[in-house]
């Protein structure tokens, strides 16, 4: 296989796919390659999150635990810089590794690295894995890090360390490489980076927005297009770094702009010669004829958007109802510049949330990555899970190719403090609550909440309160000529009525819930914060078991209904006697805990209010992030245990719906055995803490009936009901290592 | 006075004296400080943005403080290319051009001609809300122009920054022209400073340049435009020769 001058074909008689060669485990931790550059190559670098080989080349040699140098102009006072690539970071390629005057295919898993003096990295390398950066001296040390604050993008990403190196065994040359997978990313992957950065900087705190950032970044296109629709943001089902779908007309004005615009900002992406009036033109000329938008609505926006840019006019806020794509472009075109875009946020404070956000985003797209501030980047997991999905994105061939770092799909959960984005089992990012947010989340089963939101709405003009009309036992007088019939619960009016009103009518106004939290999602305006005032109609019982607290009515009779509809809408678990479903985390009921493979995402929404009414409440400490739903049917249970100590913090909250039944618990505790049996009622809510939790187990009898309520004054005749079904929700913080 | 420094022995106390825009300091200022003031100095000087007649030439910096040759800096990084070429066109030095090294952002600098003083207001304010970022508007006079300028733009822009630097105020360390808003000032102000956006208005004051010093303060004017510079006259039209003054629209667009 080895030529007399070390070359050989790389990658003979593998094509495709066939060229991920590694399994696991892998390379040993601790195994390094090693690059010596100078520090514009190193800047240039960290802008671009990625170490390009150097013209002409398409690949790069680098020591198996030496330094290689490398050859390229460092200008007047060049810098040495050695880099440290961790191996374990890197994706799994075929390589070439030197050995005894050869070039030989590598697998971690038969040779150690350090048996060869060299490597040949087959294309870009990815800055995220630089583990160490060395330099010679203290001035050097000085001077690299005095240079790299002179860039707003660049960040060195580990601590510049001062030392020698032993040279490195150059006896080698440059393999011949032959067509094979190369790890090529294409420029469009800039773009499509610096539209993710930005659209995750920006992302609206609050529950819907944060699905739809998520959807956006998996490939679930069904899920995008229902979380879009429920942010009345269609447009998001064609995301910025996904390549527009082109020549399919779609129609309407806000999709055509929309599609028109990512092409646009896309192509413009590596340079800013075109000025802003020449890229309206041409997004108008792509709604237009690309993707169908009407010619007349298209010249209205034109017209408009370059009076805009030529100060003409301006911006006005109340323009996004009409055209809220039309509004963004105009946003991103009058200040591209992604720090002068935030501004924004000053001088406008009050743009909805769809335009605020799907704004970022196109100026993400159009800026690029790497030229973006180090503001924009986020922390280095985010910035290395976003490296490697643009790559993904961009190069079709790179699609399957394995990063040892970084797998499964994004997903958000919510803390008490703010909202935690993960990919896969991997937290990449974190934010802060945000008054919306923290409104939406609110409870709103809290009388002092919904008052307090009654204020809020009718501060925003928001269309969320209804009035209803109370009579008591009345005959009323219609003198009006219209008529009135009534339909089952349906009064229904024709022609105008006039009634003559008993004294003692009540018009009460109520608070529409699901249109209050709507409006936070989609409409304009800033809010004030929401009540924080402690909960005072939480009816709590204890229940003569240290640590155990009983809450009845913890649901209301409409909110257990909407429950159980959406659980049964979905995929039932069907592995153990009774149906099960698992929502955060999936818990393996053989190895009896959770670990962090098990990660499934976010709880549904209304997973996620009763989780924040239990904190809200104070009636669990952490905010809880897994709920599992039992089905029990007829004469099914659940024999005694204590739920898994070491996967669950303390304060577990189980909700009953559907049935009443009883659970009994006991003590195993060293004071002599007790047995409790408590009714749990439906839409009670049950919280075992601390000796509850740790030293009582809890079970529900298999049995076929369950005992009747008792009327009052009869309390001794008691008869038995039959049981049918009763749902469970178990509600609980998992400690896991992230 | 440098005679009688000399025989009384002053010498220098500071280790090192930093000059600014040294070209439209006296020469005497340098010798004056080389020799008494400080062991060590460094002058940046433009000769060919010198505001005063008499202004002081690199050479004669040299001379006076006996200093090296000037370090000539060839690189333009503060405006685009489009902005730099109106610059240049008013360009009257010895020395070339810097080599710009910006992008271009293709948005050529603009002649507009303005109905009145509220049509200019109603201009700058547009600006400012939708472009945002630091805008500089520079008068020939502030006693005429810019303290009614101010004040309009200042009931047009509520929310925002809207400054007047005046000289005889010495507002110039309460006033921060880099942050986002407006600053109003007139031609000597502006010298040294830089604005995302710049309005030239009143060009009748300013063009036709029937010296060199009149060029070089052109130069230096339009220089201080980062991204985007307008030149605004009216409601009286230019005069021919200020017509014939101006680079052609492939460089400065007319509305």
């Amino acid at each position: 296989m080895t030529n007399s001058g070390g070359q050989q074909d790389l990658f003979s008689g593998k094509s495709g796919r066939g060229n991920v060669s590694w399994s696991d485990p892998g390379p040993a931790e601790g195994c390094w390659l090693g690059l010596n550059t100078n520090q514009r190559r190193l800047f240039s670098a960290l802008q671009d999150g990625w170490l390009r080989p150097p013209p002409p080349n398409s690949g790069m040699l680098l020591g198996a635990g030496t330094y290689v140098p490398e050859h390229c102009d460092g200008g007047k006072q060049p810098i040495s810089v050695r880099l440290k690539f961790d191996v374990r970071k890197l994706p799994r390629l075929d390589v070439l590794a030197f050995r005894d005057k050869g070039w030989v295919r590598w697998d971690p898993n038969e040779v150690e690295l350090t048996d060869f003096s060299a490597l040949y990295w087959p294309g870009t390398l990815p800055m995220f894995a630089v583990s160490a950066l060395e330099v010679a001296t203290d001035e050097e040390q000085a001077r690299l890090t005095g240079l790299a604050r002179q860039f707003s993008n660049v960040e060195i990403p580990v601590p510049i360390t001062v030392g020698t190196a032993a040279p490195a065994d150059l006896s080698f040359s440059m393999p011949k490489a032959e067509a094979g997978m190369e790890l090529a990313v294409p420029n469009d992957s800039d773009a499509i980076r610096g539209s993710m950065s930005m659209a995750i900087w920006a992302v609206p705190r609050i529950d819907p927005w944060l699905d739809v950032l998520v959807a956006s970044l998996s490939s679930d296109r069904a899920r995008l297009a229902k979380s879009a629709a429920k942010v009345e943001a269609d447009w998001w089902r064609a995301p910025p770094w996904v390549t527009p779908s082109a020549d399919r007309p779609v129609g309407n004005l806000q999709d055509g702009l929309w599609r028109a615009a990512v092409e646009v900002f896309r192509e413009c992406s590596d340079k800013n010669s075109t000025g802003p009036e020449e890229l309206a033109e041409k997004i108008a000329g792509g709604a237009r004829s690309r993707y169908g938008s009407s010619e007349v609505e298209v010249a209205k926006w034109q017209g408009k958007t370059k009076g805009i840019l030529r100060a003409e006019t301006t911006i006005q806020l109340d323009d996004w109802r009409d055209c809220p794509v039309g509004m963004t472009i105009q946003l991103v075109l009058a200040r591209p510049e992604p720090t002068n875009f935030k501004t924004w946020i000053q001088d406008m404070p009050n743009l909805p949330p769809k335009v605020w956000w799907s704004a970022a985003a196109l100026c993400g797209l159009k800026h690029g990555y790497k030229k973006l501030a180090i503001g924009f980047r986020g922390q280095a997991a985010l910035q290395e899970a976003l490296s490697v999905h643009a790559l993904r994105l961009s190069n079709a061939a790179l699609r399957e190719l394995h990063w040892p770092n970084l797998s499964g799909d994004p997903s958000w959960c919510r803390e008490a403090s703010g909202f935690t984005i993960f990919w896969g089992d991997k937290k990449i990012d974190q934010k802060p609550n945000g008054s919306r947010g923290q409104w939406y989340a609110a409870d709103f089963g809290n009388e002092d909440v919904r008052r307090q939101a009654k204020t809020v709405a009718k501060h925003m003009k928001w269309p969320c309160l209804h009035k209803d009309l109370k009579l008591p036992s009345s005959h009323l007088h219609n003198s009006g000529p219209g008529t009135m019939s009534v339909q089952g619960r349906e009064l229904n009016i024709r022609g105008d009525v006039e009634l003559r009103l008993p004294s003692s009518f009540i018009i009460k106004e109520t608070l529409d819930v699901n249109d209050f939290r709507h409006h936070l999602v989609v409409a304009a305006g800033r809010l004030p914060p929401p009540p924080t005032a402690p909960v005072a109609d939480t009816v709590v019982q204890q229940v003569g078991i240290p640590g155990l607290t009983y809450v009845p009515d913890f649901l209301s009779e409409a909110e257990e209904k909407n429950i159980v509809a959406e659980i049964d809408q979905n995929d039932w678990i069907n592995d153990l006697k009774r149906r099960v479903q698992h929502y955060g985390w999936r818990y393996d009921y053989k190895a009896r805990k959770v670990n962090a493979t098990l990660r499934l995402g976010q709880m549904p929404e209304w997973a996620q209010t009763i989780a924040q009414r239990l904190v809200q409440r104070d009636l669990v400490y952490e905010l809880p992030d897994q709920v599992i739903v039992n089905e029990y049917i007829r004469d099914q249970g659940i024999s005694k245990h204590v739920d898994a100590k070491s996967s669950f913090a303390d304060g577990i909250a189980m909700i009953s719906l559907l049935e009443s039944w009883e659970m009994v618990f006991r003590n195993q505790g060293g004071r002599g055995k007790r047995k409790e049996i408590l009714r749990l009622e439906r839409r009670s809510a049950t919280i075992m803490a601390k000796e509850a939790r740790y030293q009582w187990s809890h079970e529900i009898p298999k049995r076929k009936t369950e005992p009747a309520v008792s009327s009052p004054g009869n309390e001794k005749k008691r008869g038995r009901v039959k049981r049918e079904r009763r749902l469970s929700l178990t509600f609980r913080k998992v400690l896991s290592e992230r | 006075m440098l005679d009688h420094l000399q025989q009384a022995w002053v010498v220098p106390d500071s280790s090192h004296l930093v000059v600014d825009e040294g070209q439209d300091l006296p020469k005497g200022f340098f010798a004056y400080v080389s020799h008494h003031v400080a062991r060590a100095l460094t002058v940046f000087a433009d000769d060919d943005q010198a505001l005063s007649r008499q202004r002081t030439t690199l050479e004669q910096i040299k001379r006076a403080a006996n200093l090296d040759d000037p370090i000539i800096l060839k690189r333009n990084h503060r405006n685009t290319p489009e902005v730099a070429a109106v610059a240049e066109h008013f360009h009257s030095g010895r020395l070339p051009a810097a080599e710009v090294t910006r992008g271009s952002n293709g948005e050529l600098p603009r002649l507009i001609r303005s109905r009145n003083i509220d049509y200019t207001a109603a201009l700058v304010s547009n600006w400012r809300q939708t472009r945002g970022g630091a805008i500089g508007v520079v008068v020939y006079s502030n006693q005429q122009t810019g303290v009614e300028l101010h004040r309009k733009l200042k009931e047009r822009l509520p929310e925002s920054r809207v400054d007047i630097y005046q000289h005889d105020e010495k507002n110039e360390d309460s006033t921060n022209v880099l942050a986002d808003g407006v600053t109003v000032l007139n031609k000597k102000s502006v010298k040294g400073q830089e604005f995302d956006a710049l309005f030239i208005l009143e060009l009748r004051r300013f063009i036709p340049c029937t010296n060199d010093s009149e060029r070089r303060a052109m130069y230096m004017m339009c220089s201080r435009a980062r991204d985007n510079l307008f030149l605004v006259y009216g409601p009286e039209n230019l005069s021919d020769r200020a017509w014939q003054a101006l680079p052609g629209p492939e460089i400065l667009e007319r509305q």
